[in-house]
């Protein structure tokens, strides 16, 4: 019997160590393009021209006192656009751009170089990214998602914004903004040219886009939101199209540097 | 010679075979016989794993945490624990299923089986794909009440499930993009197609129907089948079909309506399919029915005249015959697949 249990754990420690601890190898990277370099796309969230601070007071377009304690958004499907009119799409390109004490920002990577004369991206994620399965990266629910995500409704919650406020009868509001389809979906395109400045982008040099972003935006324009009758969305539906009209013009650009 | 065959089995098997299997999982688990399948006059099945090959390990490990509490808060209900194998993977004799804390839910569990052909899920139809259907459950406060983050955590703790990812995926790297595939690879693979009816279509052993559930056929085409429509019984649409609403107010369930908001919708449910019906008792989106007999009467005289109830049917009933019912409930037991509920490669491998 001890025989067979000495000949039993040396077969069996042989099986762990013919185990190879990692066997896979690394996923290759795309070919990076030839002179290509990166930028950086930085978002000032902003409550009127006041940059926003979590727990601040500020006033509402309709007059109110509120504060925001979250404030979350996607964009995807970032393209650039070049002088010449050739165009740059990121691929696999979902951010969650969360609100922190420091400004939120991306960047693109594996850039060709030129000089880029506009942007383009959309707040929220594409119909088909949403329904097709389980999804990584940038659209990971147990990940960059974790917080962006309907596990109950299928969906990604595009936007949300939470505070607090007087007006509100519970003291609170929390806008959970999605909807991928039909008459009441929430993305919202993005198209902004840089007027006559140019993005120059090169193997030496990272230039900066700066967005702002402006929460006074889906508050007040063009649809005046009432954190009395309206503490809460949570849903895909005509409440949440209204909040996506309203933040359909809330990013705008605030300048471009060349670092 | 005998000695020497129990050695080789017992002793030099598991190092030939180690790199495959972890060391815990010491049962041998029948996986065979994995293959997408459309039988004979089903349709076009909606998933097609695309992006999800089928494989064995893939299998095993979507099966593993199938039946796995940890995806759970306290780590005490799985999805088995609500999705029986012998109730076709509902749950019987639970009008809803109790969650966490013994917390009740408001919705009897659904069958799985199918779920290829199925364009959405839950009572509700609010989850599109079958690879997302799992995070609905896991993060339900009164389901399973876990956080998808946490079991991502807790799996990557875990030797065997490390051990369970490399062999599906060549890699021990856990995340939630391989569990969920997993899960829906072992999911869309129950397929029900062998009860006595499909062997009756299809000519076959086994398929010799009595005057009874004969009777009942044809009764079923002609009152039955406009909704639960073959072969799948079902044709995933959402309807209401007048069940009496409960006197508590607060459990007054909008149905369709909760997804999409619209009037129209309220008190709308999917049509659920009913294979293996006789073994998903009880019945109806809260499980307040509990025999087949009691639904039947219901679509006799039980049907109340609600908002949006059902075109096809109406406050006056079906008004069936005793014999009548009888025969479609004869009809409606040669639904149960006792191959598919009783297939080991579904069963839970921790106990094999």
């Amino acid at each position: 019997m001890k025989i067979l249990l000495k000949i039993c754990s040396f077969c069996l420690m042989l099986g762990f160590l013919s185990c190879k601890k990692d066997d896979t190898s690394p996923q290759p990277e795309p070919e990076p393009v030839k002179t290509a370099g990166k930028l950086k796309i930085e978002f000032n969230n902003m409550v009127g021209d006041s940059a926003l601070v979590f727990n601040k007071k500020y006033i509402n377009p309709r007059g109110d006192t509120f504060t925001v304690t979250k404030f979350n958004y996607y964009i995807s499907n970032i393209s650039v656009t070049m002088e010449d009119n050739s165009v740059f799409n990121e691929p696999e390109s979902f951010h969650v751009i969360k609100h922190t004490s420091v400004a939120p920002s991306l960047l693109l990577q594996n850039v060709p170089a030129g000089a880029y004369k506009s942007i383009k991206f959309t707040i929220g994620v594409d119909s088909a990214r949403n329904c097709s399965g389980a999804q990584t990266g940038g659209l990971d629910p147990a990940g960059a998602a974790s917080d962006m995500y309907w596990s109950w409704n299928t969906g990604y919650i595009f936007l949300k914004l939470e505070g607090t406020s007087p007006r509100s009868t519970s003291g609170e509001f929390a806008y959970h903004i999605g909807g991928y389809g039909g008459a009441n979906k929430t993305q919202r395109n993005f198209n902004i040219s840089f007027g006559a400045g140019r993005m120059n982008v090169s193997t030496s040099a990272t230039p900066r886009l700066v967005l702002k972003t402006d929460i006074n935006e889906i508050l007040g324009s063009p649809a005046m939101i009432d954190f009395a009758t309206l503490p809460a969305v949570m849903n895909a539906g005509p409440d949440a199209k209204m909040m996506a009209d309203n933040y359909s013009d809330m990013i705008t650009i605030k300048s471009i540097a060349s670092q | 010679m005998n000695y020497k065959i129990k050695l080789f089995t017992f002793f030099i098997l598991p190092v030939l075979t180690c790199c495959k299997v972890d060391p815990e999982i010491t049962t041998p688990l029948p996986a065979n016989d994995l293959v997408e399948v459309i039988p004979q006059g089903f349709p076009k099945p909606v998933y097609t794993f695309t992006g999800n090959p089928i494989s064995e390990n893939t299998f095993i490990l979507g099966r593993f945490l199938f039946y796995e509490p940890m995806l759970s808060i306290d780590n005490t209900i799985s999805c088995a624990s609500c999705h029986q194998p012998h109730a076709a993977f509902a749950q019987s004799d639970h009008k809803v299923s109790h969650g966490i804390n013994d917390a009740e839910g408001p919705r009897n569990s659904p069958a799985i089986f199918n779920m290829t052909w199925a364009p959405y899920f839950m009572h509700d139809g609010g989850i599109t794909n079958i690879e997302q259907q799992p995070i609905a459950p896991i993060q339900n406060p009164i389901e399973m009440g876990e956080n998808i983050v946490t079991v991502i955590e807790k799996l990557k703790a875990s030797r065997k499930f490390r051990g369970l990812f490399k062999n599906a995926y060549g890699s021990e790297e856990i995340d939630s993009q391989k569990m969920f595939k997993a899960m829906a690879q072992f999911m869309a693979l129950m397929y029900s197609y062998n009860s006595k009816y499909d062997h009756y279509k299809r000519n076959e052993k086994g398929g010799e129907m009595t005057e009874a559930e004969l009777r009942g056929y044809s009764l079923f085409i002609a009152k039955c089948n406009s909704c639960h429509r073959e072969p799948l019984f079902t044709d995933f649409t959402m309807r209401s079909n007048g069940l009496k609403l409960p006197a508590n107010q607060a459990k007054i369930d909008s149905g369709r309506a909760h997804i999409t908001q619209l009037p129209q919708d309220l008190y709308k449910f999917k049509t659920p399919s009913l294979r293996n019906i006789a073994v998903t008792w009880p019945y109806m989106h809260n499980g307040s029915l509990a025999t087949l007999d009691e639904c039947l009467e219901h679509y006799n005289s039980g049907i109340v005249n609600l908002t949006n109830l059902d075109p096809q049917l109406n406050s006056n009933g079906m008004q069936m015959t005793a014999q009548e019912k009888q025969d479609i409930i004869a009809f409606l037991n040669t639904l149960t697949d006792y191959q598919f509920i009783k297939d080991k490669r579904f069963a839970n491998p921790n106990f094999n």
